[in-house]
């Protein structure tokens, strides 16, 4: 029985090796070939046993199970949202059709954009520390949810509320070109024209991207978000995870303040803009204060007040889109928020950043020192 | 030059069997037997080592009768100066169980 066996995880650990690099698939076979020598039965099983647990950790093979499990269940979220598009609305509505072809474009959008995030390149691989790597796959499912949330509330409503009019084909793949344009135009200009000045090439960017989101604005805006969650959380991102956390502590009450508002000054129409925006400012500014006391660093006075502005700036806007996205989940009315919300929070977190790179807290021992009373003029 | 020498008793175990005989070419399952390491613990060792370009790995050359090519290793000139560095500083005591008498022997410098 145990030859049996034997055989059985020989050949498991032939084909396991598939799963290490090129480089080091041999290790695996050094394992392989060395089973030979031992005694048959449980001393052979308990080597190739080893094998395989070599194999499991060298090839990363938990993580890799990770992401297959995390593609497998959005491959089903895709398909239930898919289904919830389909069985609820007439086939023949022109409204509905127009849903389907955003909703099958959007999600095929989410689904390519972290698989290019694997890579490296502006959107992958992954930074090392744990805020990022949380804040991606947080990030990542929140936009996926609220494409199958709007896709839910959608397929329940008599009228459709989500949209811009009739289908027109036209229109339609001319936004959806446009979106793809927009992706691809950095990598593009850059490798065709490596000299172009960073304040040529992003108006241009700026400007495909406003054409998009007035012709589809829901996939814009989605695409737009899952693209800034994996290039702020990729490897190569300037942005801090000190200064995404607080980003993320500053947004998510805000975020959460959007619900109560409304409901406790009685006000549901654009008037409530008018509050929420100051409610915004207010706390991407104090993240982005906060990020820039954080920031410390060996370089010239200069180089850290720049740094400093550059994470608060990085922080607000994080407070910003975080205080947009939060409330659309519950409240599709919101979903303008998540195009504001990281305007208002560049503004906030440039103020507060400004403030607080002018004005850098005293170490403690200096408040200790001018502290008065043990204060020797000697 | 020897990098460091935190190693663990396992890895110490490795590098003192290996260190044993420096210009000979030693197995997987030979170097088992002697440390009293399992595969799946052995061999990620040897695979840092290897890393670090402290143990230098083979093939063997001849394809010999009825059994596959054996993977072969043996210590660098740097990891030779490495783990005579870390034999040197993990004192006997701190040797477990997996490191068997002989080698714990080799560690607090008595003859096997």
């Amino acid at each position: 029985m145990t030859g049996c066996l034997d055989r059985t995880l020989a050949l498991m650990l032939g084909g396991a090796a598939r799963l290490l690099p090129p480089s080091r698939r041999h290790w695996a076979e050094a394992v392989r070939a060395e089973a030979k020598q031992l005694p048959a039965g449980w001393p052979r099983l308990g080597w190739l046993a080893g094998g395989l647990l070599l194999v499991a950790r060298e090839g990363n093979v938990a993580r890799k199970t990770g992401y297959w499990l995390g593609a497998g269940m959005v491959s089903a979220l895709v398909a239930w949202t898919v289904w919830q598009s389909w069985q609820a609305v007439p086939a023949a509505d022109s409204e509905s059709a127009a849903d389907r072809v955003r909703v099958l474009v959007g999600l095929a959008a989410l689904i390519v954009l972290p698989w290019v995030g694997r890579r490296r390149g502006v959107f992958g691989p992954v930074g090392t520390s744990i805020a990022a790597r949380l804040f991606r796959v947080v990030g990542c499912a929140a936009i996926w949810g609220l494409g199958a949330i709007i896709v839910h509330l959608d397929s329940h409503k008599p009228t459709n509320g989500i949209g811009n009019g009739h289908f027109d084909l036209a229109q339609e793949i001319t936004g959806l070109a446009l979106l793809v344009a927009t992706l691809a135009a950095p990598s593009f200009m850059r490798a065709r024209w490596p000299k172009l000045k960073p304040e040529v090439l992003w108006p241009i960017v700026a400007g495909i991207g406003i054409t998009a989101l007035l012709l589809v604005p829901l996939q814009t805006i989605s695409v737009g978000y899952l693209a800034m969650i994996l290039a702020a959380t990729s490897r190569r991102s300037p942005i801090a995870p000190r200064t995404l956390v607080i980003g993320a502590m500053a947004g998510l009450p805000a975020g959460l303040l959007f619900y109560e508002v409304p409901r406790l000054i009685g006000e549901g129409g654009w008037g409530i803009f008018f509050i929420l925006t100051p409610i915004v400012l207010l706390s991407s500014a104090a993240a982005g204060a906060a990020a820039a006391w954080l920031t410390t660093g060996s370089e010239s006075p200069e180089g850290l007040r720049s740094s400093r502005i550059r994470q608060g700036i990085f922080a607000g806007v994080t407070a910003g889109a975080l205080s947009g996205l939060v409330p659309t989940f519950g409240i599709l009315f919101f979903a303008i928020m998540m195009v504001l919300g990281p305007l208002i929070g560049l503004g906030g977190g440039a103020l507060g950043a400004g403030r607080a790179a002018d004005n850098p807290l005293r170490s403690r021992r200096d408040g200790l020192t001018a502290a008065g009373l043990f204060v020797s003029n000697s | 030059m020897p990098r460091r020498v935190g190693f663990s008793t396992q890895t110490v175990a490795v590098l003192a069997a290996l260190a044993g005989d420096p210009s000979a070419w030693r197995h997987g399952y030979d170097l088992a037997q002697e440390t009293g390491l399992k595969s799946g613990t052995l061999y990620p060792i040897l695979i840092r080592l290897a890393d670090r370009s402290l143990v230098e790995a083979r093939w063997e050359e001849e394809q010999p009768a009825g059994r596959p090519r054996r993977h072969l290793y043996r210590l660098t000139s740097d990891g030779l100066a490495t783990a005579a560095a870390a034999l040197a500083a993990v004192p006997a005591a701190r040797v477990g169980p997996p490191v068997p008498r002989r080698v714990a022997a080799r560690l607090a410098g008595e003859s096997p």
